[in-house]
């Protein structure tokens, strides 16, 4: 009979001090956990007057889903017949780009627009020469299913991809619903992320190096300030946060054939004000992409800036401003792996 | 009241586990609603519209910076922008704990939120568009124009151009830094006085590229202000301000109901706490008295447990009393009464329940006796009494009653208790004590007190009738044996065994009795002469040595009986019984089995045992003892194998005294060792005088079992052999079979050492023991000797022929030697010689002798011619029944011989038919296949029925009373017993094997 009682005494004590401590450690519901998770300001670059920014570092991205984006990024089996690859034209060892006029895409069909670098392409505001794409993950499904790019959808990719064991093991680790369309671009996008080209001769110059650039160098960074290109290539990416149209001093399409792609932001939104707009491209590494603009009519570094001073200056440059102008834009080259890109 | 009952009824309970259910219940769905809302989901939410308000307020303060030139890049506009437009998406998310009515104008605040921030971000990316595009102008225009200023000298100075241009450069600056319409219309009209002149190719170029930067200063600068103005039109701020009031108001409304739910919850969990408070109150009390009212039948089961325990121990006790015991109620009328009750008195408790104890009356006491009873129980609540009383079948008997009165706790009379025990069973007692004190408990005859009291009463009745009284005093020989061998149990019943048999040879007036261990004593009464009494005193001895049944083994004891016979030996009683006890002494000492009658001339020698131990060991000391030297012969080579040493006492007065005469009084002390140191060493320096004169006799000197048992004996001999080296192998020693058997484990060791010095054993008198195969086989004993009370029989008792028979197959088994003592006449010789047994000893070759005899009779001595005629002859196991047979035809010849002389019938039933007799079994039976070859066998048959012809002659003369007729066919019977005997040896001749 006693110990029974003790017992019943005992279970309920136990079961009061029990609560009692829950009670206390939940005082504040959710209090910590909330602090932690980051606000979008928090995140957000600190707001500095100058035109130009150093490049930032990379996000930290998780290790094992950049590594699958990257194997993803060279895989050809992204496409229909297994030929073309995102490496295929977006080159990392030629500066992220193939360097040519339009890229061929699969069974040597010729693409319609000059292919961007993917170096610093998480720093555009927008992806695409029209901004069509808000996100890389977005951008990243255009190229898979353009029937003349990789010709592909995702059931074919998925189907692939499902074959590869080593795949099916990677994507069940990171993603609980294994290979799917949404989680091949967000590790290729995770991997592209990863795509920064810090510490220029720029950035270091910016970062307090005064002897990063010679006085040519920085007469064209002078110029390049003064001149009005700064109004739209600036911040880090020296561009690339902005649209602008083609030809605000000038009719850059006059006299020329028309095509499609340069309507740009028309194409997307419709409204007459879009016509011929598009995005501002970044400046970073701008020396090694050449040819230059949608249409890849600038052949040169020179012959592009002088083209810029023209239709979107207003401005008719000397030789010698193109010279130290172009000068200034060869110290954007930035470093990928520790090593500065070719 | 009411309501305990029905708690503690089915439906109570049912009603309260009901109302507990529907606490339990509503306490959680309240429960529920008061946390329905969350805390943290309402932080998250509202920090997210302060996230979204503080981006859009960024995004304004991004807008202004770069509209003043304060920032030039649009990273932070874009970001913010972009973290707008993405925040505005989390505001749809409204928490689900608003009211539907508060979300729902929540959500649409939201969704309108969004669209404006839609719209905001259109603007955003026109004025980056728009202010990229003026800032751009504006850092070239003044560039241009001055260098066109400045560089007007190389045009041709044409002062109107360049005021027209300056003017033109001045409204532009002048505009861009305040605009108005009128700054506007002033660009308009400079721009139109530019128009106007005509100007020539450079100068046309320059200046137009002016005007179309100042144009898009102007109009830049005005489409930005409209930016502005409709971005600040939008009131985004606004929007999101009451956005957040609107939560904030649906929030509270909210909060407000989940509080009342909180305060729900706490009067329900009030009412749960206090329902279960007052059901733990109500159980405690419940349980407490069920404590308490569990103690109190504890402690009653356990009181009546003992009482009903004592009740149980009571009802044994009365019903297992010894003495009756009734009970009574006041009036004296009979409750109940124990099966003692029922015994004593023989009234069944049936038959005497509720009725008086007075039907036990005897009449033997009068009024006054019961009155005095009364009395004495009505002041002393106490009677104790003998008392006379009669039982169920009108025997009066004595008992020993007690009364005691039971008074109840007021002190009134309620019952009686009488116990009573029968004095009757008492004095049985009694009787029985006496016996004890009398009577041997074991064998129950009378003990040596009650035999002190007969010898009285029988002197007294002798001396009355002149007739004569024997006094027997009797020792069982070999007796201890028997309880060695079979244990002590065995031993009790052959002692009741025998008191039996002595019981049953008494007459009126005779009495036995034991005396303890194995010594009896028999009055015999009434004998009128002293042959009587001599034949009386054989009839016992025959009676005791009858076989034992009862034991493992048939066996038969003897016992030595001495006897005092009054009133020759006219003494008194315990003189009577010494004397008979001395003569038992001398009876034992004349070996055993026997009687002795005292003799008052003996006495004196037979005083005391003391006296004669000291006289002994004078005798030892004067040289008294001599040896004495009975040869030991091979009959079948007729030669002298050797002699054994005999002990004398010639005694100065008394003569040559045989060792029966004195060894028995020192057998159990240290005389009987010197005695045999002395034999020992006599032997030896005998044997050495004869090796000198020239005869080497193998001498064997008798051992008693304490010498050989003593620790030094092989010491002492070792001392002896080497002081007479040259015999010291002729020396053999012989020990008692019964002696040997004492310690076997010992007696094997000692004689072990003994052979080790070239001494053999020999075990003596073989088969008077109780000598098993497995002793024999551990006696290490070279050789057997035959007892002589065996082998003196052989030819006239069958039963001893199988022993000899027995022990010569057991020796020739065992491969020891064997010889057979006690040879008295020649026919023992041949006999044994026929069974195999060749050597010999006894009087029938020669009695003991002088030492200095010895050489002159060895010299002499010849086997008998019988033993010559069948020395080369052996006969086979198969053959012993045709020398049985022999043996048994003498035997049955002999009967009737003794038959005839005597004048008694003839024991054997028709002697005349020749095939009753043993002998006849045997002819006519299985030997006849073995012996029909031999003609001789076939001759037996004629003498063999004339053997029985003239048996039957005697018979019938017997029946017709003529004793003499029969007495006279005995020379007939005999001579046909010869021819048939001559006959028989014939074919023993002839069966026999020659060997060399």
């Amino acid at each position: 009979m006693m110990p029974r009682k003790y017992l019943i005494a005992l279970i309920l004590a136990a079961l009061f001090g029990g609560a009692l401590v829950w009670v206390a450690s939940d005082k504040l519901p959710g209090g910590s956990t909330n602090h932690a998770a980051p606000s979008t300001l928090s995140q957000s670059i600190l707001p500095s007057g100058a035109a130009l920014l150093p490049l930032p570092l990379p996000d930290n991205q998780p290790v094992e889903k950049v590594l699958l984006g990257q194997r993803l990024f060279s895989d050809q089996r992204l496409s229909h017949n297994d030929t073309i690859a995102c490496i295929s034209c977006h080159d990392l060892s030629r500066a992220g780009d193939d360097q040519l006029p339009v890229s061929v895409g699969i069974d040597g069909k010729l693409g319609a627009i000059n292919t961007p670098t993917v170096f610093n392409s998480g720093l555009n505001f927008v992806q695409f020469w029209d901004g069509r794409a808000a996100s890389l993950e977005a951008q990243a499904k255009g190229p898979v299913h353009n029937p003349i790019e990789m010709g592909s959808n995702w059931s074919e990719v998925i189907e692939k991809l499902n074959k590869d064991e080593n795949y099916r093991r990677d994507f069940a680790k990171i993603y609980p619903d294994g290979i799917t369309g949404e989680n091949i671009v967000n590790a290729i996008a995770a991997f592209e992320r990863t795509l920064v080209t810090p510490n220029s001769r720029f950035d270091r110059f910016l970062r307090g190096e005064k002897t990063a650039l010679n006085d040519l160098e920085q007469a064209g960074y002078q110029h390049f300030l003064d001149y009005g290109c700064a109004s739209c290539h600036q911040g880090a990416g020296i561009g690339g946060n902005m649209f602008q149209r083609f030809g605000v001093m000038d009719d850059y399409f006059a006299g020329r054939e028309p095509k499609n792609v340069d309507l740009g932001r028309f194409n997307v939104t419709g409204r007459e004000e879009d016509r011929h707009v598009f995005k501002v491209p970044s400046l970073r590494n701008v020396a090694l992409t050449e040819p230059y603009f949608h249409d890849a009519s600038a052949r040169t570094l020179e012959e592009a800036v002088v083209l810029m001073g023209r239709y979107q200056l207003g401005r008719k440059l000397t030789m010698a401003e193109v010279d130290s102008i172009t000068a200034f834009l060869r110290t954007l080259t930035g470093e990928w792996q520790g090593r500065t890109l070719q | 009241m009411s309501f305990r009952a029905s708690f503690i009824g089915n439906q109570g309970r049912l009603a309260s586990v009901g109302i507990m259910l529907l606490l339990v219940i509503a306490l959680s769905w309240v429960y529920f609603k008061a946390e329905s809302v969350s805390a943290e989901r309402h932080f998250a939410y509202t920090q997210e519209l302060r996230d979204l308000r503080e981006l859009d307020a960024r995004v304004d303060g991004q807008l202004m910076a770069n509209r003043l030139e304060q920032v030039r890049n649009y990273d932070a506009l874009t970001a913010y922008m972009q973290g707008a437009a993405q925040a505005v998406k989390f505001a749809f998310d409204v928490p689900d704990f608003l009211a539907d009515r508060d979300r729902e104008l929540v959500s649409d605040i939201a969704r309108t939120l969004d669209y404006m921030l839609a719209r905001k971000a259109d603007l955003v990316d026109q004025f980056k568009r728009d202010n990229s595009v003026l800032r751009n102008s504006l850092a070239i225009f003044p560039v241009i124009t001055r260098e066109f200023l400045e560089n007007s000298g190389h045009y041709s100075k044409n002062n109107e151009t360049l005021d027209h241009v300056d003017k033109f450069t001045r409204e532009v600056l002048a505009f861009s830094h305040t605009p108005s319409r009128d700054g506007l219309a002033r660009i308009k009209a400079a721009q139109a006085e530019i128009d106007e002149l005509s100007l020539s190719g450079d100068l046309q170029a320059t200046i137009t590229n002016i005007v179309r930067h100042g144009e898009t200063i102007s109009s830049r600068r005005l489409a930005l202000d409209t930016l502005m103005q409709e971005i600040a039109g939008l009131r985004s701020d606004e929007f999101l301000q009451s956005l957040n009031r609107t939560y904030e108001e649906g929030h509270a409304s909210a909060h407000a109901m989940a509080s009342r739910y909180r305060s729900a919850l706490y009067v329900l969990a009030l009412l749960l706490t206090s329902f279960l408070a007052w059901l733990f109150i109500r159980l405690d009390t419940t349980r407490r008295s069920l404590a308490q009212a569990h103690g109190e039948l504890s402690e009653r089961y356990a009181a009546q447990l003992a009482v009903e325990k004592q009740l149980t121990l009571h009802a044994t006790a009365f019903r297992s009393a010894h003495d009756g015991i009734t009970l009574t109620d006041a009036s004296g009328n009979i409750l109940d009464v124990n099966p003692a009750f029922s015994r004593i008195t023989g009234w069944e408790r049936s038959e005497v329940i509720g009725r008086n104890p007075r039907v036990l009356k005897s009449g033997r006491h009068d009024l006054a006796f019961y009155q005095a009873m009364w009395k004495s129980i009505s002041e002393s609540d106490n009677w104790r009494g003998e008392i006379w009383n009669r039982n169920k079948y009108g025997e009066v008997y004595p008992e020993l009653l007690s009364i005691s009165a039971v008074r109840d706790q007021f002190g009134k009379l309620s019952n009686y208790v009488a116990v009573f025990s029968d004095i009757g069973r008492i004095k049985a007692q009694e009787k029985q004590l006496t016996k004890m004190a009398y009577y041997d408990a074991l064998t129950e005859l009378p003990n040596r007190t009650l035999l002190a009291d007969r010898l009285v009463q029988g002197i007294a009745q002798t001396r009355r009738s002149q007739t004569l009284m024997t006094v027997c005093y009797l020792d069982l020989d070999g007796f201890k044996p028997i309880n060695d061998t079979w244990g002590h149990e065995a031993g009790d019943s052959v002692l009741v065994e025998m008191a039996n048999r002595m019981r049953s040879m008494l007459r009126g007036g005779d009495t036995v009795a034991r005396l303890g261990g194995d010594e009896f004593v028999m009055l015999l009464l009434g004998f009128a002469h002293i042959g009587e009494c001599e034949s009386a005193v054989k009839r016992l001895l025959k009676q005791v040595s009858l076989p034992l049944n009862m034991l493992p083994e048939v066996v038969s004891i003897s016992a030595s009986v001495g006897v005092a016979i009054f009133p020759h030996d006219d003494q008194d009683p315990d003189t009577l019984l010494r004397h008979a006890d001395q003569a038992m002494y001398r009876a034992k000492q004349e070996g055993k089995n026997c009687f002795q009658i005292f003799d008052a001339e003996q006495d004196r020698f037979t005083r005391s045992r003391h006296d004669h131990v000291a006289r002994i060991h004078q005798a030892l000391d004067d040289g008294e003892f001599v040896l004495y030297y009975q040869p030991k012969v091979d009959m079948r080579i007729g030669k002298v194998i050797g002699a054994e040493a005999l002990i004398r006492w010639q005694h100065p007065e008394r003569g040559l005294l045989p060792p029966i005469e004195f060894l028995p009084f020192v057998e159990d002390g240290d005389l009987i060792k010197w005695i045999g140191d002395w034999v020992i060493e006599t032997a030896l320096t005998q044997m050495e005088a004869w090796r000198e004169a020239g005869l080497e006799v193998p001498v064997s000197v008798n051992l008693a079992g304490r010498q050989l048992q003593s620790p030094d004996f092989v010491e002492k001999l070792k001392g002896s052999l080497q002081r007479h080296p040259t015999v010291s192998t002729l020396l053999e020693l012989e020990i008692l079979e019964t002696a040997a058997l004492e310690d076997v484990v010992k007696t094997s060791r000692v004689i072990d050492d003994c052979r080790e010095l070239g001494v053999n054993f020999s075990l003596d008198d073989f088969g008077t023991g109780y000598s098993s195969l497995t002793y024999l086989k551990r006696l290490p004993a070279k050789t057997i000797k035959i007892d002589q009370s065996f082998v003196r029989e052989i030819l006239s008792d069958f039963n001893n022929l199988v022993i000899v028979q027995g022990v010569i197959g057991l020796a020739n088994a065992f491969q020891r030697e064997v010889i057979a003592e006690g040879v008295e006449t020649a026919e023992h010789g041949r006999l044994l010689m026929q069974l195999n047994c060749d050597h010999a000893q006894g009087y029938g070759i020669a009695k003991p002798m002088e030492a200095d005899a010895l050489p002159g009779w060895v010299k002499n001595w010849r086997p008998d011619p019988l033993w010559e005629s069948i020395r080369h002859l052996h006969w086979g196991s198969i053959d012993y029944p045709l020398l049985i047979a022999e043996i048994q035809m003498r035997n049955w010849v002999a009967q009737i011989v003794y038959a005839a002389n005597e004048g008694q019938p003839i024991q054997n039933k028709n002697p005349d038919d020749v095939t009753a007799c043993d002998f006849g079994r045997w002819y006519y039976g299985q030997t006849q296949i073995r012996y029909m070859p031999y003609p001789v066998f076939a001759d037996i048959e004629p003498t063999h029925r004339r053997l029985h012809e003239i048996a039957g002659r005697i018979d019938n003369a017997w029946r017709e009373g003529r004793l003499n007729d029969c007495r006279a066919l005995i020379p007939e019977l005999l001579a046909a017993r010869d021819s048939t005997m001559e006959l028989l040896r014939e074919l023993q001749m002839q069966v026999a094997v020659i060997r060399a």
